[in-house]
C-alpha cells in the first residue's frame, strides 16, 4: 500500500514549476544558487553551523594525541 | 533519453552494494566508503525524483545531504585516526570497547 501511494505521488503527483527546458534556459547552477539564497537560506545557514561543529569536532578528536606525542 | 526508472534501479543497486559492504566488510575505512556509497545512491534517487516532478527541491536537498556527508566524513575519519592511535588497528572486530 505504501508503495502504491508513493508511486501515485511520484509519477502522478502535482508537478513543480521547473521543467527541464526552463532549467536549461536559466542554467542549473544559477538556479540552485538563487534558491539557496532565497527559499532555502535558513537551512543553508544551519548547514554552515553543522560544518563548523564538524570541523571543531574533527580537530579535537585528531589533535589530542599529537600534543601528547610532542611532550614525550 | 534514458528512462528515469533506470536511474532509480542504479540508485537501488548502489545502495544495496553499500549496505552489503557495511554488513560483510570488517575494515573500518571500507565500511566508511560503503556508507558514502549509500548516501550518494540516495542523492541519485533525489535528483531523479526532482527531474520527474519538475521540482528543484530535490536538487537543493542533495546539496544538504552532501554537507552532512562531508561533516560525517571529517568526524568519522578523525575517530578512525584516534582509534588507530590507541589500538593500532582499524578492524571492527577488535574494536569492541563499547560492546555490551
Amino acid at each position: 500500500m505504501i508503495g502504491v501511494v508513493t508511486l501515485k505521488t511520484v509519477f502522478q503527483g502535482t508537478k513543480g514549476e521547473y521543467t527541464p527546458e526552463s532549467i536549461s534556459q536559466i542554467g542549473n547552477t544559477q538556479l540552485v544558487g538563487k534558491l539557496l539564497f532565497t527559499k532555502f537560506v535558513f537551512p543553508f545557514e544551519i548547514a554552515s553551523i553543522l560544518l563548523f561543529a564538524a570541523i571543531i569536532g574533527a580537530i579535537v578528536l585528531a589533535k589530542k594525541q599529537i600534543i601528547k606525542d610532542e611532550k614525550v | 533519453m534514458i528512462p528515469l526508472t533506470w536511474y532509480l534501479i542504479l540508485s537501488g543497486v548502489l545502495f544495496s552494494i553499500g549496505a552489503v559492504g557495511v554488513l560483510i566488510r570488517r575494515n573500518a575505512i571500507v565500511i566508511f566508503m560503503c556508507i558514502e556509497l549509500m548516501l550518494n545512491a540516495v542523492n541519485l534517487a533525489f535528483v531523479t525524483f526532482a527531474r520527474q516532478l519538475n521540482s528543484m527541491d530535490g536538487q537543493i536537498f542533495v546539496f544538504f545531504i552532501m554537507t552532512v556527508a562531508a561533516a560525517e566524513a571529517a568526524v568519522g575519519l578523525a575517530i578512525i585516526i584516534a582509534i588507530y592511535r590507541n589500538k593500532a588497528t582499524v578492524n571492527v572486530d577488535n574494536i569492541n570497547l563499547m560492546k555490551w
